[in-house]
């Protein structure tokens, strides 16, 4: 019988890194996206300490980190609620130079720049599908749209994003 | 195509915290798992160590967490493994802290070393040994028989000196493990390992090996430099002799 505590560090073993990807690549910058993944961490644990059953670990953990990053953004800017929650996705996007945060190699620079030019609203669903391999359902919830919305982001996306790494059909490599 | 997004997952994928990284935030985790125990809630003045810069973090870390469900938790854990930093760095200390004599500290560092061996093995056998664990055991390992060989010393002086007050019968008796023995006992279920390991597990296993090995030399190596040294220091004693 595994305790609560061995659970939890079980969870944070495996969904730390992702998180911190995430984060990452939403702040840009590593000494907050460290403070974020700690807070999502404490989030986690009041939820268990309040009895709640925690279905869908995964979906859970990157809900509350992308709130946390729309925090972060608030606190930062002073947006109004309504500008945080749809607009931060778009504007506060990291910028490609801050991908020397990113230590990777020269295939996961390209997808990431390309996916910095897909559509605002499709950019955290083709990351999530694309990095993380969240399913759609995962990704409705955690961006907090209808299964529907988050399938049709994905495919678009994902078209898009293909589009972009491989502009020859036949996936000639320069 | 689909091999480019393969490899493009797998770079992105490469960025992750440091195991340092992630044990100093687990550190964090765990005392904010006893703050906030499952049974009840605790008021608690150790709210500060939530906060990244505080300089007495890591002390009040190790309060909170030592005696705690999470250090229990921990004494199971592997390096790569959240819990392994409360298992190095809070069980560990404290219960280095309750060995009050040489020759307890010297056992204490023997059965770290043993604790770093048993991970290797476990590590090896799930294929789990890594660079980065590889270099911690190599440093874990020196530092260990260094430390063992200090408090063997120390222990030594202490035997010298209680000598010159206590009559010989009534000194302790009690002999402790002998850190080479128990370095000898692994060679055999390392060399299990090896045989059954791939071939990435085999060469970090030798790198083990290897290191072990230059742990049981050492002793020959201070004693030619010893012997070096003494061939002079008895041959001046046997003349004071023949003086007197």
């Amino acid at each position: 019988m595994e305790s609560p505590s061995q659970e939890f560090a079980r969870t944070y073993d495996a969904f730390v890194d992702p998180l911190f990807r995430f984060c990452a690549w939403r702040v840009s910058d590593r000494e907050t996206a460290v403070d974020l993944v700690q807070e999502t961490f404490m989030r986690y644990w009041d939820m268990i300490v309040s009895g709640k059953k925690v279905e869908g670990k995964k979906a859970l953990l990157f809900t509350i980190a992308r709130r946390l990053v729309i925090d972060h953004y608030r606190k930062k800017k002073t947006l109004s609620l309504d500008d945080a929650l749809e607009d931060t996705e778009s504007k506060d996007l990291p910028d490609p130079s801050s991908f020397d945060l990113f230590e990777t190699g020269a295939e996961g620079r390209r997808a990431l720049e390309a996916i910095q030019k897909l559509k605002p609203s499709s950019r955290q669903a083709v990351y999530l599908r694309f990095v993380e391999d969240l399913s759609p359902r995962e990704i409705a919830q955690v961006l907090d749209i209808s299964s529907n919305a988050a399938s049709v982001r994905i495919d678009r996306g994902l078209k898009e994003l293909k589009d972009l790494l491989d502009p020859h059909s036949h996936g000639t490599r320069f | 195509m689909e091999h480019d997004f393969k490899k493009a997952v797998t770079d992105i994928r490469e960025t992750k915290l440091s195991h340092k990284e992630k044990g100093k935030l687990f550190a964090k985790l765990s005392a904010y798992q006893e703050m906030h125990p499952i049974a009840a809630p605790a008021a608690s003045p150790f709210a500060f160590i939530f906060s990244l810069k505080s300089a007495y973090t890591f002390a009040a870390i190790i309060l909170l967490v030592a005696t705690g469900a999470v250090a229990q938790a921990a004494e199971g854990a592997l390096p790569g493994e959240a819990l392994y930093a409360v298992k190095v760095k809070v069980n560990e200390p404290i219960r280095g802290a309750l060995s009050f004599t040489a020759s307890a500290k010297a056992e204490w560092e023997i059965e770290k070393l043993e604790r770093r061996l048993e991970e290797v093995e476990r590590l090896a056998v799930e294929g789990k040994f890594d660079n980065e664990a590889l270099a911690e055991m190599e440093k874990s390992i020196d530092k260990h028989v260094e430390d063992h060989d200090s408090w063997k010393e120390k222990e030594e002086k202490d035997r010298e000196n209680a000598k010159a007050i206590v009559p010989a019968p009534l000194l302790p008796q009690k002999r402790t493990a002998d850190i080479d023995e128990k370095i000898q006992e692994h060679k055999p279920i390392l060399e299990d390992i090896k045989s059954k390991g791939n071939d990435d597990q085999k060469e970090k296993i030798e790198r083990i090996e290897k290191k072990l090995e230059e742990k049981a030399n050492r002793k020959e190596k201070n004693e030619e430099k010893r012997e070096d040294g003494s061939s002079e220091k008895s041959s001046k004693k046997l003349d004071h002799k023949k003086g007197s």
